[in-house]
C-alpha cells in the first residue's frame, strides 16, 4: 500500500492534476479576460452588451494617434523611473539604519511596516487631509514656520501634483522594501567588514566593496519589482487624484480605465491596454538580459 | 422494516412538502436599483418598499442600494450577465446610456394611465419621451439656488435679506465680504473634474441664455459661442474667490466649507437643507436661499432634473407589478414620505403632490418654504444639457460621463487658458466624443 502510494506520488501526471485546479482557475479569471481584450480591441465596443463589429487596427491607430496617449506615456515613464529610483535609495538608506545597534530596535522594525499594511483609501483620505491647502497641517506648518505665505495645492496644481503623488507613493512602499533589504544585509559576514576594517578600509569603502556586491541581487529583484508595480498603480494615483489636475498625473492605467469607463470606448481601452503590456514586457526582458549580463561579468 | 418505514415516511413528506411549496402562490418577486445610498434615504425608501409589500401580499419589492458612481459600469455588466434589476432609478442621460443596451422597456401606458390622476410637470416628463414613446417614470427633480449664510452676511455688514440677484451683484457680495475680512473666501466652487463642476457651470450657461450645447441637427455642436464664453468668463471670477485647493473640490468640499463657516455662499442642489440640520453650527434660520444670480441680459433658470424609474424587465407579470407599484407610489401622502427623506432637496414633479398637505407636513419643510419655492419656481425654467431641444440628443450622455463641462473650466483655472481658447477647445473635445 505504501508502495503504491510513493508510485503515484512521484507521477508526473499526478503532480498536474493537483495543480489543474489552480491553472483552470488562472485561466478563467486570467487568460479569458486577456483573450476576451484582444478580440474587443479589434472591435467597436463602447460598453458592455453592445453589438460588436470588427474594425481591424482601427483603435491601435485612433490610440496611437492620440496626444493623451503619449502624454500619459511619458508620465507613466517619469512616474516609474522616480519611484524605482527613491524606493531603491529610500529602502536601502532606511535598512541601513535599521541594520544598526540601537535600544528598541525590534519595536521600531515593525512599526516601521505601518505605511505598507494600511490600505489604500485609508492612506489617501489621511494625506489629503494633511496636505489640504486650506485646513491640511501641512500647510499650517509651512505657513507658521515662514517657509511660505500662501498655501500649497500639493494634489490640485499642475507643480506639485505628480511629485506629491510620488512621494505618498514612496512612502508606502519604502518600509515594505526597507524590510527585504534588512534581510538582506543581515546575511553580510561580519568577518568581512572587520577584516577590512583592520586592513584600513572605510566605511564607505566597506559598503561599497562589501555590503553592496552582497545585496546587489536583492536590490536588482526590488527594483524589477518596483518597477512593475509603480508602472501599474492605479488606486493610489485614482484616490488621491483622479489622474488630475487636467490629466497632469494620468497614468497609463488612469488612462485606460477613463477611457473605458469615462469615455465608454472599451475597445480603445483594450488596445491601450495591449500597448501597455507589450511595452511593459519589453522593458522587462531588457532589464533581466542587463542583469544577466552584469552577473556574467562578474 | 422499523427503518424503511420512517424512510419512506420522511420521503413522503417531503414529496408532500415539495407539491405544496409548488402549488403556493409565490409572490412576485422584483428587484430594485436605486442610487440614493446616503444612510437616512437608503432607510427611507427600505421602509417604503416594506410598506408597499405588506399591503400588496401578491408582489415583493427588494431595493438594492448602488452608487452613482459606479453604475455606469455596473449597470451593463450586471444586466449583460443576466443579473440586472427588474426596475431601477434614472436621470435622463444615463437612460440614454442603458437604453442602448436595448432592455428598457416603453412606460408610455403606465404614464397615460397616471396622467388621468395626475399632472405630470413638462420638465420632469419630457426628457423621458422620445421615439414615440416614454421610456421612465419621473418621481422627483432637482435644481440650483444660492445657499449662503446669513450670520455671516450680517457681521460683513450685508442685508441678509437681501441676496445677489445678479453676476454683477454676485461679484459685488463677493468683494465685499473678503474686504469685511469676516470670511477669507467669499464663495466656494468646485473645480474638479466632476459632474458638481458641470452641474454649477451648466446652470451659468443656462442664466446667459447658453442653454443649448448641441444645434437643431444633434450632430453639430455650437457650445463654441460668446455666451458660453461669458458664463466660463464669469465662473473664472467666481473661482478666484474660492479658497485654494477648489481645482480638486466637488460635492463635499464646498458643503463642508459653508456649514463650517469657511465660505458664507455656495450654488448648489437643495440637499444642503437636510445637510444644515444635521452638520452645520447654527440654526436652520441662518441658511438663507436665493434664485441662482443671473446676468443683466439673462434668463432666470439652472440646470434641472428629474429621477425616473425605468423599467428593465419584459415579463407581463412583473411589468404588472410594477405598474401597481409605481401608482401606489405617487399617491401625494405615499410620495411626500419619499420626498421627505432629504427634505427640501427631492422636487415633487406633479401637481397633486406639490399641492398636497402631505408635502408641506414636513418641520424642515416648514421651516424653509421659501426656499423650496425658489427651486420650484427655478424647476419651472430648469434646463439639463442635451435635452434642450423638442427632441432628445443621442448624444447628451457623452458630455455628462466624460465631465467635458469640467474639463473645458480646468482648462481655464488650471492651465490658465482664456475662456475663449478654452471653450474652443472644449467644443473639440465634445466633437471628439460623439464621433
Amino acid at each position: 500500500m505504501k508502495r503504491i502510494s510513493s508510485v503515484i506520488l512521484k507521477d508526473p501526471t499526478f503532480g498536474l492534476l493537483l495543480v489543474l485546479p489552480l491553472l483552470l482557475w488562472v485561466a478563467v479569471t486570467l487568460l479569458y479576460p486577456a483573450v476576451d481584450a484582444v478580440r474587443i480591441s479589434f472591435s467597436n465596443v463602447r460598453y458592455v452588451g453592445l453589438p460588436i463589429k470588427y474594425v481591424g487596427l482601427t483603435n491601435f491607430k485612433h490610440v496611437l494617434s492620440e496626444r493623451e496617449f503619449w502624454d500619459s506615456v511619458i508620465r507613466t515613464v517619469i512616474w516609474s523611473v522616480s519611484n524605482v529610483a527613491l524606493q531603491l535609495v529610500g529602502s536601502l538608506g532606511v535598512a541601513l539604519v535599521l541594520n544598526q545597534e540601537y535600544k528598541g530596535k525590534e519595536f521600531i522594525r515593525n512599526w516601521i511596516i505601518l505605511p505598507w499594511v494600511l490600505p489604500t483609501i485609508v492612506l489617501a483620505i489621511v494625506w489629503k487631509w494633511i496636505l489640504d491647502p486650506t485646513h491640511g497641517v501641512a500647510n499650517y506648518i509651512l505657513i507658521r514656520l515662514g517657509i511660505v505665505e500662501r498655501p500649497i495645492e500639493f494634489l490640485s496644481s499642475t507643480t506639485w501634483t505628480l511629485p506629491t503623488a510620488i512621494l505618498l507613493n514612496c512612502w508606502r512602499w519604502i518600509p515594505y522594501f526597507s524590510v527585504i533589504v534588512l534581510a538582506a544585509l543581515q546575511t553580510v559576514p561580519k568577518e568581512l567588514h572587520e577584516a577590512a576594517a583592520i586592513d584600513g578600509a572605510s566605511r564607505w569603502k566597506r559598503f561599497t566593496h562589501i555590503t553592496l556586491p552582497f545585496i546587489s541581487p536583492v536590490l536588482k529583484v526590488i527594483a524589477l519589482n518596483s518597477l512593475l508595480w509603480s508602472a501599474n498603480i492605479f488606486d493610489t494615483i485614482w484616490l488621491l487624484t483622479r489622474g488630475g489636475p487636467l490629466d497632469h498625473t494620468t497614468t497609463l492605467p488612469i488612462y485606460i480605465y477613463s477611457k473605458a469607463f469615462r469615455s465608454f470606448r472599451f475597445s480603445e481601452a483594450a488596445a491601450a491596454i495591449l500597448m501597455f503590456l507589450g511595452l511593459l514586457l519589453l522593458v522587462i526582458i531588457y532589464l533581466r538580459i542587463l542583469f544577466k549580463e552584469e552577473g556574467a561579468q562578474r | 422494516m422499523k427503518a424503511r418505514t420512517i424512510l419512506l415516511v420522511v420521503f413522503l413528506g417531503c414529496l408532500l412538502m415539495t407539491v405544496l411549496y409548488a402549488t403556493s402562490t409565490k409572490p412576485i418577486k422584483l428587484v430594485f436599483w436605486h442610487m440614493e445610498a446616503r444612510p437616512h434615504r437608503v432607510e427611507r425608501i427600505k421602509e417604503l418598499c416594506e410598506e408597499f409589500n405588506k399591503t400588496h401580499p401578491g408582489i415583493e419589492i427588494m431595493p438594492q442600494v448602488q452608487s452613482w458612481g459606479e453604475i455606469y459600469q455596473l449597470a451593463p455588466a450586471a444586466i449583460q450577465a443576466g443579473r440586472g434589476p427588474d426596475f431601477m432609478l434614472t436621470i435622463p442621460d444615463f437612460l440614454l446610456y442603458i437604453k442602448a443596451l436595448g432592455v428598457v422597456q416603453p412606460v408610455t401606458d403606465i404614464i397615460k394611465d397616471l396622467q388621468q390622476k395626475y399632472t405630470f410637470f413638462d420638465s420632469a416628463l419630457e426628457p423621458y419621451y422620445f421615439d414615440k414613446e416614454y421610456w421612465a417614470v419621473p418621481i422627483y427633480g432637482m435644481t440650483f439656488a444660492l445657499w449662503y449664510r446669513k450670520d455671516i452676511f450680517r457681521k460683513a455688514g450685508l442685508d441678509p435679506n437681501r441676496p445677489p440677484r445678479t453676476w454683477k451683484e454676485l461679484l459685488e457680495y463677493c468683494e465685499k465680504l473678503k474686504n469685511s475680512g469676516v470670511v477669507k473666501y467669499p464663495i466656494a466652487v468646485p473645480g474638479a473634474i466632476h459632474m458638481a463642476t458641470d452641474q454649477l457651470i451648466y446652470t451659468l450657461m443656462v442664466v446667459n441664455k447658453a442653454e443649448h450645447i448641441f444645434g437643431e441637427d444633434p450632430n453639430k455642436v455650437i457650445f463654441d459661442n460668446p455666451r458660453t464664453v461669458e458664463a466660463y468668463a464669469f465662473y473664472k471670477k467666481l473661482f478666484d474667490y474660492s479658497p485654494p485647493g477648489s481645482t480638486s473640490w466637488a460635492w463635499d468640499e464646498p458643503r463642508t466649507a459653508l456649514f463650517t463657516g469657511q465660505v458664507a455662499m455656495v450654488m448648489e442642489k437643495g440637499h444642503y437643507i437636510k445637510g444644515w440640520v444635521d452638520n452645520a453650527n447654527a440654526p436652520l434660520s441662518e441658511l438663507g436661499c436665493a434664485p441662482a444670480p443671473i446676468p443683466e441680459d439673462g434668463q432666470p433658470g439652472a440646470i434641472y432634473y428629474s429621477n425616473g424609474l425605468m423599467l428593465l424587465t419584459n415579463d407581463p407579470q412583473k411589468r404588472a407589478a410594477f405598474k401597481e407599484f409605481v401608482e401606489w407610489l405617487h399617491q401625494p401622502n405615499v410620495m411626500s414620505r419619499l420626498l421627505h427623506m432629504d427634505p427640501g432637496f427631492f422636487l415633487p414633479v406633479t401637481r397633486e403632490v406639490l399641492y398636497s398637505d402631505a408635502f408641506w407636513s414636513d418641520p424642515v419643510i416648514k421651516e424653509k418654504i421659501p426656499a423650496v419655492l425658489i427651486q420650484i419656481e427655478t424647476a419651472k425654467h430648469g434646463k439639463l444639457f442635451g435635452f434642450t431641444r423638442d427632441t432628445v440628443n443621442p448624444n447628451a450622455g457623452v458630455v455628462s460621463a466624460e465631465n467635458i463641462l469640467a474639463w473645458t473650466a480646468q482648462l481655464i483655472t488650471v492651465k490658465g487658458l482664456s475662456p475663449e481658447e478654452a471653450v474652443k477647445l472644449g467644443a473639440k473635445k465634445i466633437e471628439e466624443a460623439i464621433k
